[in-house]
């Protein structure tokens, strides 16, 4: 199982919103995709799945989380 | 000429230093797609250059020599053995930098360098000074990329950063120096990554090498390939940074 936590944005930008999941629930992925869009006050992210398997969605579209906060399970 | 001093922010990591300079009209957060693909191996910096940003709005001449001697200015904070990765007029910038300390710069990675390639047709610098509204932002921001999920979060932050006293005389001046730049030929300093958008509508993409190396070309993305592209281009950054 692999993680997909929010990652560092930079020390002045703690916390991101669930833009869009590309994908739905338990839908296979594959490493590298594009998965889910996450945006902060300044601009979009794109987030790749880091492995390739079911992806389990912890976070809904319109969450708000922190830095490190698992967005995402890879199985 | 009176220049504002370039400001540095670190936005984490530990390593050998690698400093982010954005292009025109942006500023140090334009690099939250980028920053954390290097944030493990590498100390990452960006910088606000004058008339960007939280730097002042003193530009000099507007040139991209000008913006660089602010940041030569402030750079020796950075220590040795710096990559520095620049974006449209930050990859101009860049190559100025590395020019003026070019025992400190062991990397450049230039994303669509302005001066570099084919003039650009779009007018983008001289449209967005005179940003009014959210729609204006919408329509003049709509050439950068070919997703506009890409560009809508960006607009709010824009109109913010224009109604700084002084910010959209101070970009005019630079657009004004980026209009009459001229081609930058001389092979650069430090080892050269190029990234180009293939649908790049702001710079078009070369058809051929440019600064000696042929850019690495992304298929169907425009002129913010860090951001529309970023896991394709962070993986091209850290090949060019030999991270991993």
């Amino acid at each position: 199982m692999t993680l997909l936590p929010v990652p560092q944005l930079g020390n002045e930008i703690t916390e991101a919103e669930v833009s869009e999941w590309f994908r739905p629930d338990g839908a296979e992925v594959v490493q590298g995709e594009p998965v889910v869009s996450i945006s902060t006050t300044k601009m979009a992210i794109d987030l790749e799945a880091p492995a390739s398997g079911k992806l389990r969605i912890l976070i809904a579209e319109g969450d708000i989380a922190e830095v490190g906060t698992v967005l995402a399970r890879i199985e | 000429m009176t220049l504002s001093p370039a400001v540095l922010h670190r936005l984490g990591g530990e390593g050998p230093p690698v400093l982010f300079v954005h292009g025109f009209g942006a500023d140090r957060f334009g690099w939250a797609a980028n920053a954390h693909a290097l944030i493990g191996t590498r100390t990452v910096w960006a910088v606000d250059l004058p008339g960007h940003g939280g730097a002042g709005n003193a530009v000099g001449d507007g040139s991209a020599a000008a913006l660089a001697t602010a940041l030569a200015g402030v750079a020796g904070e950075l220590g040795g053995g710096l990559a520095v990765i620049g974006h449209s007029l930050g990859g101009a910038v860049a190559l100025h930098l590395a020019r003026l300390m070019p025992e400190r710069i062991t990397a450049l990675v230039l994303i669509a360098p302005a001066a570099v390639g084919p003039p650009g047709v779009s007018g983008f610098q001289d449209r967005f000074p005179a940003i009014g509204s959210a729609a204006d932002a919408a329509e003049v921001l709509g050439c950068l990329a070919e997703r506009p999920a890409v560009v809508a979060p960006m607009i709010a932050h824009v109109l913010s950063s224009l109604d700084v006293p002084g910010r959209r005389a101070a970009l005019r001046t630079v657009a004004q120096a980026l209009g009459h730049a001229a081609l930058e030929q001389a092979p650069p300093v430090a080892p050269v990554t190029v990234i180009w958008g293939e649908a790049d509508r702001v710079l078009p993409c070369p058809q051929g090498a440019v600064l000696g190396v042929h850019p690495h070309v992304i298929p169907a993305t425009g002129h913010l390939p860090h951001i529309e592209r970023s896991g394709a281009v962070n993986r091209l950054i850290r090949g060019a940074l030999a991270i991993d």
